[in-house]
């Protein structure tokens, strides 16, 4: 089985975390296993991949850190995203979508 | 859990503890925590769920940039040049080889020099001199096949002079311990060596007042005996202190020629060819000459004149080298 390219799915890494985050802030690991289940599997992104990404996001104020008491009493980093962020987002859907059109003229079926 | 927690430390060893790195840190291990305990909750064994966490860890060169430990994680300076790979085993049996290699040189030169404490002795104590010259002969000998056996020990390794070589991050970290940890003992050890030579007339001093025969060749014994030892000191110290600089510079190294760290560096400086092969072969010559002379005479007490003498020398050949290399500079 042909995995994913990491060097291809870099890039929208944020897009993935953005979405998510658009529905409920969360932390690292709830957001790496979303990623997981809604991409059926296929693609399981890494804590330091994951890890990048936040903070490079958070330094373009696209999404805004706190810290919060869990459910089992253990203090966890949230994330939620910004108005910025969700601008953001939508530019990169718009991109894929660009993306998605021009490379599918060239992929054989 | 355990296991976990060692991986994340074992990955950020050696990094500068800025807080971004402590931060990330910190973030990584929760991750990891919750991936962890939700894993064994959903019953997976505890070999399992350590081997899925570490297996999706990932690798500090994401973090490279957003860290700023860029410089740390490529430290080759000089990407051009193909450089050997040293593992991290590799650099830890070259330490242990180097450390053994240092301590035979160190106890074999210390032998050439008490060497000849016993013709001195037998001859304080009235004894034939026969024996005492056999056992001189025997310590040098034994000093002969240290410092021999100090070098074929190194043997395979001499690649690390001569050809380019590049360790990692974590090598660099575990010798900037090692470092660390051994500059208290080579402070005292080199402050040992040179007091020990600069005390080394201390007894004859003393012993002088005794004034017999006995007490001036024990006060000469115990002069080679302080700087046997000194000589121990500085030379070991030195050699692992420079071992381990020539590892943590061994990423930006560019100079191959392998003579290079052997030997006196004011030698290298010298350019008279002339010049420069006496000096190379300075101390031997002189030791040979130095000991020729104590044994022709048995003039202990005026013998030992030949070492400063021949340091005045020394000093005098090598400023006499490196003016005439002025001038030829100057001339061009």
């Amino acid at each position: 089985m042909i995995g994913i390219s990491s060097d291809v799915i870099r890039g929208y890494n944020d897009t993935m975390i953005l979405y998510l985050l658009q529905k409920k802030p969360s932390y690292g690991y709830e957001i790496s296993k979303d990623i997981k289940a809604l991409s059926a599997e296929k693609y399981i992104i890494k804590e330091t991949t994951l890890y990048s990404a936040f903070t490079r996001m958070e330094a373009n104020g696209y999404v805004e850190s706190y810290s919060q008491e869990a459910d089992n009493g253990k203090r966890r980093t949230y994330y939620r995203i910004t108005d910025k962020g969700r601008s953001y987002y939508k530019d990169k859907c718009e991109e894929w979508n660009l993306t998605k059109e021009v490379v599918e003229n060239f992929i054989t079926r | 859990m355990e296991t976990i927690k060692n991986y994340l430390e074992s990955m950020f060893r050696g990094l500068p503890l800025t807080e971004k790195v402590m931060k990330a840190k910190s973030e990584l291990l929760q991750m990891m925590e919750d991936k962890y305990t939700e894993l064994i909750r959903s019953g997976k064994t505890e070999n399992e769920a350590v081997g899925e966490v570490i297996q999706n860890f990932g690798n500090l060169d994401d973090l490279a940039d957003d860290l700023g430990i860029k410089e740390i994680l490529y430290q080759t300076k000089y990407s051009g040049v193909q450089r050997r790979k040293l593992s991290f085993e590799e650099v830890t049996e070259y330490l242990e080889r180097k450390k053994r290699s240092a301590l035979m040189r160190a106890l074999g030169i210390m032998l050439f020099i008490f060497a000849v404490i016993f013709p001195i002795m037998s001859d304080g104590l009235g004894f034939d001199e026969t024996p005492a010259v056999v056992l001189m002969f025997i310590c040098i000998g034994i000093g002969v096949v240290l410092v021999v056996g100090a070098s074929a020990l190194m043997e395979q390794w001499r690649f690390i002079k001569s050809e380019p070589c590049s360790i990692d991050a974590v090598s660099i970290d575990y010798l900037k311990n090692r470092n660390r940890e051994f500059t208290p003992t080579y402070s005292v050890m080199h402050s040992v060596g040179i007091l020990l030579c600069i005390l080394c007339f201390t007894p004859a001093i003393i012993l002088d007042n005794y004034g017999g025969h006995f007490w001036d060749n024990l006060s000469g014994a115990l002069l080679f005996v302080f700087v046997g030892l000194g000589v121990f000191c500085f030379v070991y110290s030195n050699m692992i202190k420079r071992t381990y600089s020539r590892l943590l510079g061994i990423n930006e190294q560019t100079d191959f020629s392998e003579d290079r760290e052997t030997g006196d560096k004011r030698i290298q400086k010298v350019q008279n060819p002339t010049i420069r092969s006496i000096l190379k072969c300075f101390w031997p010559v002189v030791t040979c000459i130095y000991l020729c002379l104590s044994f022709m005479t048995f003039q202990w007490h005026l013998t030992w004149l030949t070492w400063p003498i021949a340091a005045a020398i020394f000093s005098v050949l090598i400023a006499f080298g490196s003016t005439s290399e002025k001038k030829n500079k100057g001339d061009e």
